[in-house]
């Protein structure tokens, strides 16, 4: 019953948070709390002890604890992040409500009921984006309304696309009426648009820009770090559960693999000539999609590992950079952050939560990115130099990308106070107006992000805390053997 | 290929919302198409009548409770859309931007006329989509009877070309529910085949409920976008 009430908790907690809404310290307070509850739940739950209930079987396994940690972690980093910054009306229910989803995805092992959760989460995130502060005396822009529609319009196609896969999939027997078009490429290939649209991979990542660009960064950390690697952890059981697809699936596969790198190589390119800073970091974490499912679709061990590494540090880095984000931008707002150069000198500590969870996104060391991207580039250099070469080079424009961003908005020169200006007839010194200090970062604030890139350095300088889990979740996977 | 009552209501009901724009008439015509649906699924062999005298399967009658509720929540925020909430606590500027919003509205209403030339392309693309469910059936043949396989394509044709030629907010909704509906049909008649692994409770419960809350979100977001633009059309969103 653990693992219904997992999911069931911060589901039905959600509800008092909405009740709450008006009072949001509270709320925020109330779902802080029901998150630390989950996870003394994930410590008690047994890992690879499945129970079944409604024809439905859940299972925790230990790559998955992993991820279900992280993704509560996630969850309180964001929420202790809305105690500073401003954030929607509905914002602790929301998060309630996705994080709830979220382990129902990690929990049940039913390709049909996840393609279904992920659909809803979708339909419960589109509500963070046009979520207003409470009370707040303006209109939500055109701008987000038309973000939320499109998001809505992607996943609801996403999930369809995924749904009718898996309905192939059952019925898909192999070597079945053989000179007809093998329905292996068929499911493959709607497997792959459905992850594809929910990875935001170029050419389906206008999503995300858009809502990075136009959407509270708070909200864009719900409906990316936490979907976004539970896709490819659905995708990962998906292989699990149909490795006869790969047999039949061919030259598939090698499209997937190049149509993934040449997707990280192109959102590269569009991060370079991006025009805002919020457009480039939407960009830089297209790339990383790209490279993550690229080493996927790899389906070898140091690829798949990879991609895994890589999921682990896009949740965290994404987190990161986000809440950094707000943080520079508030309490002064966006046009500020957009306008000036010397970011990381006003705001030194949010400044280089951006600056580190950017190196997080580009795969530096010794970030976890460091180790996943070391992972993706031996399991393209296995398999083709040329894929090595595209891979490089996609990862090679992110980095010029961050360096870019860092010149143009974080470490530019220093505001020197121009000199005094003499006194205008008859001013005297009590009459001037004292020139105004950049606000300090809230200890809090301060605090938040330097866990979160202690995290990050943490994993990235020990891998090996987790690379084994991982290592033996992929060696275990059929489809690894399939190929 | 045989056509019974329900495909052929199932068939017009989804083709009437991919060409009509007035959400009175789409909006019935969505239950309209849930009631095909449900009866369809109703007469098909695999489904067992368990509600007593009726004749009726309890999946069938999900099915169309599933309809109902979707059209009640869109029905009931459309019938809503003047109303306006909130107000109280906009600034001038917001008030100001509202106004302005009611005027360019109130000023394309005025200007909009009937024209036969917004009906041409969701027309011709319903023609195409129509051949596609009828060939689609013979070459790559997916559920246990043509028939329902013609039903299922037919719904996810028009549904994808419905929000695809939709110029309003409530339509992409109908859209999206179209196409959702499609998939229920494809998964309701395709595990129940001999060769599949049958039907599960979950994942029919989740379908119902995920076309509810789809439903709700599209009402939702339809709200906000009439009450921000004094609209529902999607080419204000972009305007500016």
């Amino acid at each position: 019953m653990l693992y219904l009430l997992l999911i069931f908790f911060p589901l039905s907690m959600a509800f008092s948070a909405f009740l709450l809404r008006r009072l949001p310290r509270l709320a925020i307070a109330l779902s802080i709390g029901t998150l630390i509850v989950e996870l003394l739940l994930a410590v008690q739950v047994r890992v690879d002890d499945p129970v079944r209930v409604l024809g439905v079987t859940f299972l925790l396994s230990p790559l998955n604890q992993i991820f279900l940690f992280l993704f509560l972690g996630v969850g309180i980093a964001t929420l202790t992040a809305a105690l500073i910054v401003p954030h929607g009306e509905n914002f602790s229910a929301i998060g309630l409500l996705t994080v709830g989803q979220t382990i129902a995805i990690l929990v049940m092992q039913d390709s049909f009921v996840t393609a279904l959760v992920l659909v809803a989460i979708g339909l419960t995130t589109v509500l963070a984006i046009v979520d207003l502060p409470t009370g707040a005396g303006v209109l939500v822009s055109r701008q987000t309304l038309a973000t939320a529609l499109k998001y809505l319009v992607l996943m609801v196609v996403s999930g369809i696309l995924l749904y009718i896969a898996y309905v192939l999939t059952d019925i898909f027997r192999p070597g079945e009426l053989p000179g007809r078009i093998s329905p292996a490429r068929f499911i493959l290939a709607l497997l792959a648009a459905g992850f594809a649209l929910r990875m935001a991979l170029t050419p389906f990542h206008s999503w995300l820009v858009d809502l990075i660009s136009y959407a509270g960064s708070l909200a864009a950390i719900l409906i990316i770090a936490l979907p976004a690697p539970a896709s490819l952890l659905v995708f990962l059981l998906t292989l699990q559960s149909f490795p006869t697809l790969l047999f039949e699936g061919g030259q598939a596969l090698n499209v997937l693999r190049i149509g993934a790198a040449v997707s990280a190589l192109l959102a590269g390119a569009l991060a370079l000539t991006a025009i805002t800073l919020r457009q480039r970091i939407a960009y830089l974490i297209a790339s990383n999609c790209g490279i993550i499912f690229y080493g996927f679709a790899s389906l070898s061990l140091a690829g798949l590992s990879g991609a895994l590494v890589g999921v682990i540090n896009l949740a965290l880095a994404v987190t990161t950079v986000l809440i950094s984000l707000a943080l520079l931008e508030h309490p002064h707002e966006r046009l500020t952050a957009e306008s000036r150069n010397d970011l990381f000198w006003r705001r030194p500590v949010a400044g280089a939560g951006v600056l580190g969870g950017g190196l997080a996104l580009i795969g530096w060391l010794p970030f976890p990115g460091g180790t996943s991207s070391l992972l993706v580039l031996q399991a393209a250099a296995a398999i083709h130099w040329g894929e090595l070469l595209i891979v490089l080079a996609a990862m090679g424009l992110a980095a010029l990308t961050l360096v870019q961003l860092a010149v143009q908005y974080l470490i530019g020169s220093r505001d020197i106070p121009s000199d005094e200006e003499p006194p205008l007839l008859g001013e005297t010194e009590l009459d001037r107006l004292p020139l105004p200090q950049p606000a300090s970062e809230p200890l809090s604030s301060v605090a938040l992000i330097s866990i979160l890139l202690a995290v990050m350095l943490a994993i990235g300088l020990f891998p090996n805390v987790l690379l084994p889990t991982i290592e033996a979740a992929v060696r275990s996977l059929a489809a690894l053997h399939a190929v | 290929m045989t056509f019974d009552i329900w495909i052929i209501l199932l068939g017009i009901s989804a083709g009437s919302i991919l060409l009509l724009r007035d959400w009175r008439l789409t909006v019935v015509l969505l239950l309209l198409n849930y009631g095909a649906l449900a009866g369809l699924l109703n007469e098909q062999p695999f489904m067992r009548p368990d509600l007593g005298q009726a004749g009726l399967s309890s999946l069938a009658l999900i099915k169309l409770i599933t309809g109902v509720c979707t059209t009640l929540i869109l029905a009931v925020t459309a019938l809503t859309f003047s109303r306006d909430y909130g107000l109280e606590d906009l600034d001038e500027f917001g008030q100001a931007e509202l106004r302005r919003a009611l005027r360019a509205a109130a000023r394309q209403r005025s200007t909009e006329t009937m024209r036969l030339i917004d009906y041409v392309f969701p027309f011709w693309s319903g023609v195409a989509a129509l051949i596609a469910s009828i060939v689609l059936p013979i070459i790559y043949p997916i559920a246990p009877s043509p028939g329902l396989d013609f039903a299922w394509y037919w719904l996810a044709l028009s549904g994808v070309l419905t929000m695809a030629t939709a110029n309003d907010v409530l339509k992409i909704g109908l859209g999206m529910l179209l196409c959702t509906s499609g998939i229920d049909l494809l998964y309701s008649a395709v595990m129940s085949a001999p060769a599949a692994s049958g039907l599960k409770i979950m994942p029919l419960l989740l379908l119902s409920v995920v076309q509810i809350l789809l439903a709700l979100a599209i009402a939702y977001l339809a709200g906000l976008v009439y009450g921000r633009l004094k609209t529902l059309a999607i080419s204000e969103l972009y305007r500016g």
